[in-house]
């Protein structure tokens, strides 16, 4: 008989070290790098009761834990203090704050559709059982024009995009041409701090050439290469350049070129038909210029 | 009580049998094959297959393959370029020269000193050239009889910490 109770002594005591709780998170639709507030109802359970200081204790399940779980010689057994979960009131509710991909310290790739916690006391001797919330992919937004990489520095090789599954209907002469060009100028910092401003387009535009316009090569308006975008098929057109070799930075070959040791800041592309709108005459097509965009280059 | 004696030593029969079948069957194991040892392989003439370059950032967020990647070899004169290694007796160390007639963007100066280094639990190898020094993964670890060689060049933020946001796979097979 003896034996007996105190079997359903340890069961009892068991359970109890692993409270049945329920718990939400806030929004209840997230990605991994949305912050989410997940609070603990430990309503009726002594975990949390009297005034114990109640943890989280998250992980990705099937990968790992989170840095904050056990580094710095925290563990089960020893709870972080800055894995203190916050008390709502006099409750026995507690809320915990976080944004998966920064607690957990991983992508949102690695993150993946899960994500895992539980609470627990300091010294890990009651704890609840796993919660798993399920965790919203992060959606790419197709859009005309993309640059890639989405971060670049001017020594990289950049191609910029143009989908024209995608432009604006009102650009008809671009929605229908075959061969794609661009111009381009760049806003950039010299050496000494000054700013300049350098544009690469064809010959024909505009024809003063006294403003820090570059025709590479050209004296005639004769297409130029150079500015040919790539068709890479269904209507995805690219322009792929190295900035610091493409727009000559340190060239001496002409004084429009920038400076040596110039950092360029912006890169503008603009996508034209072959005949440019503004080549005297040539037609001009006000549907033909696709939108201008601008992107900072990493420093 | 016959019949007890009979079934106990049919028993141990069938156990003595068991054990001659079972324990003493040969296993086999598949080849261990070639070690794999990145600084052997290191050693001779690559051409250049082809360059990947990769938008970590794409890659972190678990974006469309063609978000997070471009195939750039045809966009320059990639399928001229080669480079050797030569061996400067150490193992681990020696010299490196491209040959780029296309002048196809490298990233990495064209010729120098290499020297292979850990970095934790990884390999990598460091190019040093006359004006620029830059240390280089492996994109995988091949064996010598696999006649390839994989490249990763990084391009990372230092703020702090290293956060790499773009990367270019150099793919090589043995000239």
């Amino acid at each position: 008989m003896k034996k007996i109770l105190l079997l359903i002594t340890i069961l009892v005591a068991s359970l109890n070290s692993f409270s049945q709780v329920s718990a939400s998170v806030s929004p209840s639709s997230f990605t991994a790098e949305d912050q989410i507030t997940i609070t603990f109802d430990l309503t009726g359970n002594s975990l949390g009761s009297s005034n114990e200081d109640v943890y989280i204790w998250g992980f990705v399940p099937g990968c790992c834990g989170s840095p904050l779980n056990d580094q710095n010689g925290f563990g089960f057994g020893n709870s972080n203090p800055l894995a203190k979960c916050t008390r709502i009131g006099t409750t026995n509710k507690f809320t915990f704050t976080l944004t998966p991909t920064i607690y957990m310290s991983k992508t949102a790739a690695q993150i993946g559709a899960q994500f895992g916690c539980l609470a627990k006391n300091q010294n890990g001797s009651k704890q609840t059982s796993d919660l798993i919330f399920a965790v919203d992919p992060l959606t790419f937004t197709p859009s005309v024009f993309r640059p890639f990489p989405s971060k670049f520095t001017q020594d990289d090789a950049v191609t910029f995009f143009m989908d024209k599954n995608l432009l604006n209907p009102s650009k008809v002469a671009l929605n229908a041409a075959s061969e794609v060009y661009v111009f381009t100028d760049i806003d950039y910092i010299k050496p000494d701090g000054t700013g300049g401003y350098f544009q690469v387009s064809q010959y024909c535009e505009p024809l003063n050439t006294g403003d820090g316009n570059y025709y590479p090569g050209q004296t005639t308006t004769a297409d130029n290469p150079a500015l040919k975008a790539k068709d890479f098929g269904n209507g995805l057109f690219g322009w792929t350049i190295i900035p610091s070799k493409f727009f000559r930075i340190g060239d001496q070959g002409s004084n429009k070129f920038p400076p040596a040791g110039s950092k360029i800041t912006k890169i503008k592309v603009h996508f034209r038909t072959r005949l440019s709108p503004y080549c005297p005459g040539t037609v001009g097509d006000s549907g033909s210029l696709g939108d201008n965009f601008g992107f900072p280059v990493l420093q | 009580m016959k019949m007890k004696i009979i079934i106990r030593v049919c028993f141990a029969a069938f156990i003595v049998l068991c054990l001659f079948t079972t324990s003493c069957k040969k296993i086999s194991y598949s080849e261990i094959g070639e070690s794999i040892s990145v600084e052997k392989n290191l050693i001779g003439n690559w051409k250049l297959d082809s360059i990947i370059q990769f938008d970590q950032t794409a890659v972190d967020k678990g974006f469309p393959a063609f978000v997070q990647r471009l195939n750039i070899t045809s966009i320059y004169a990639y399928n001229t370029v080669s480079v050797k290694f030569t061996d400067a007796g150490t193992g681990i160390a020696g010299t490196y020269a491209f040959v780029n007639p296309g002048n196809a963007p490298l990233f990495v100066a064209p010729s120098g000193n290499y020297s292979l280094f850990e970095n934790g639990a990884s390999q990598r190898l460091k190019l040093a050239g006359a004006a620029q020094t830059d240390s280089i993964d492996f994109g995988k670890a091949y064996r010598v009889s696999d006649n390839k060689l994989a490249l990763r060049y990084n391009r990372a933020f230092y703020t702090g910490s290293k956060k790499i946001f773009v990367y270019y796979d150099f793919n090589f097979s043995r000239n």
